[in-house]
C-alpha cells in the first residue's frame, strides 16, 4: 500500500512539472498545447484504474495551478473541465474498448473530449456565441496530432516500466 | 524482440478513428471554404453581448472595456486583429488576423468575441426566371 502511494506520488510530481513546463512552451497554434501531463492519466489508468486516474488528476491540476499561478483562472478551469471528461473517457475506453483501441487511439479519444469540454466550457461560461465552434475542425486536428503523440509516448513508457499485480516496480530496459 | 514500430502498436479501432478524424477535418475545412462568403460586417461582443457593430471596408480602431481592461481592435484592409489586449497569455493578438465571414477571434480572459458576418447567406447566387 506505502508503495503505491509513493508509485501514486511520484506520477503526480511528473505530472504536476510536465504541466508548468508545457505553460513555458510558445505554441505554434494559439491555444492549443501538446498535453504532456495527458501521459500520467494514460499510465495511471493503465496501472490502476479510473478512482487512482482521477485523484492523481485533480492533484496534478492543484499543484499545476499553483505552480503556474493560474489557479481558479481560465486555464485551470478549462484543465480541470477538460482533464475530468478526458480521464472518465479514457478510462471506459481503456476497461470496454480494450480489444479495439491502443493507447494511442486511448489518448487521442481523450485529447478529442478534453478539446471539446473546453470549447462547451467557453462556451457556456465565457462567450455565449455560436460561432466559437467554427474552431472546432482546428482542435480536432490538434487533437489528432499530440494524441498520436502522446499516446506513443505512453506506450513506450509502459513497454519500458511494468507495475505487475503485486504493485512492485520492476525495471525491463534490456 | 521485435524492433518496435507504430505499424505493431496500432489496433483496428486506432486507424478507423484515425482515418475517421482525418476524413471530418478536411470535409469541414472544404464546407468552411465552400459555404464561406467575403466577410461585410465586423461584430465585437463583451460577455455575450454585442457592443460593436462595423462594416469591414471602413478603417478603423477601437477599444473594448472587458473585465481585465482595455482591448484594442484595429480594422484595415478588410482584415480585423487585436492589437493590444490585457490578458496574460496574448492568445487573441496570437490569433493573427482574420477577414471572411465565419471567422472569430476569441479573448476568455477578457471575454471578448469577435467575428466576421457575410452577407445574408444564400446557397443560391441568384434564380433567372
Amino acid at each position: 500500500m506505502t508503495r503505491k502511494i509513493v508509485q501514486m506520488s511520484f506520477l503526480v510530481t511528473v505530472a504536476s512539472i510536465l504541466f508548468s513546463i508545457e505553460t513555458l512552451i510558445q505554441s505554434p497554434i494559439p491555444g492549443v498545447r501538446l498535453g504532456l501531463a495527458n501521459i500520467a492519466t494514460i499510465l495511471s489508468l493503465k496501472w490502476w484504474g479510473i478512482k487512482e486516474a482521477l485523484i492523481i488528476l485533480l492533484m496534478r491540476v492543484l499543484i499545476g495551478s499553483f505552480l503556474t499561478g493560474r489557479f481558479l483562472q481560465p486555464v485551470f478551469l478549462f484543465s480541470l473541465s477538460g482533464g475530468l471528461v478526458a480521464a472518465v473517457v479514457m478510462g471506459l475506453v481503456m476497461v470496454y474498448g480494450n480489444r479495439v483501441f491502443s493507447l494511442i487511439g486511448i489518448s487521442i479519444l481523450g485529447a478529442l473530449f478534453h478539446n471539446l469540454t473546453q470549447i462547451l466550457v467557453a462556451y457556456f461560461l465565457y462567450v455565449r456565441q455560436v460561432e466559437i465552434f467554427f474552431l472546432l475542425p482546428l482542435f480536432i486536428f490538434s487533437s489528432l496530432v499530440t494524441g498520436i503523440l502522446i499516446g506513443f509516448l505512453a506506450y513506450l513508457v509502459c513497454e519500458k516500466i511494468v507495475i505487475d499485480s503485486s504493485i512492485q516496480i520492476t525495471n525491463s530496459i534490456q | 524482440m521485435d524492433k518496435l514500430k507504430l505499424k505493431n502498436v496500432l489496433k483496428t479501432g486506432d486507424i478507423i478513428l484515425i482515418v475517421v478524424l482525418c476524413v471530418s477535418i478536411g470535409l469541414s475545412f472544404f464546407l468552411f471554404r465552400l459555404l464561406s462568403v467575403e466577410g461585410e460586417l465586423v461584430s465585437v461582443s463583451v460577455n455575450g453581448k454585442e457592443v460593436y457593430r462595423f462594416p469591414l471596408s471602413e478603417n478603423r480602431n477601437f477599444s473594448v472595456q472587458g473585465p481585465l481592461g482595455v482591448t484594442l481592435i484595429r480594422v484595415k484592409d478588410g482584415k480585423v486583429w487585436v492589437a493590444k489586449a490585457p490578458c496574460p497569455q496574448k492568445i487573441c493578438m496570437k490569433m493573427g488576423k482574420i477577414s471572411r465571414a465565419g471567422e472569430v477571434i476569441v479573448c476568455i480572459p477578457n471575454k471578448i468575441f469577435i467575428k466576421i458576418e457575410g452577407k445574408a447567406k444564400q446557397v443560391l447566387d441568384g434564380i433567372t426566371m
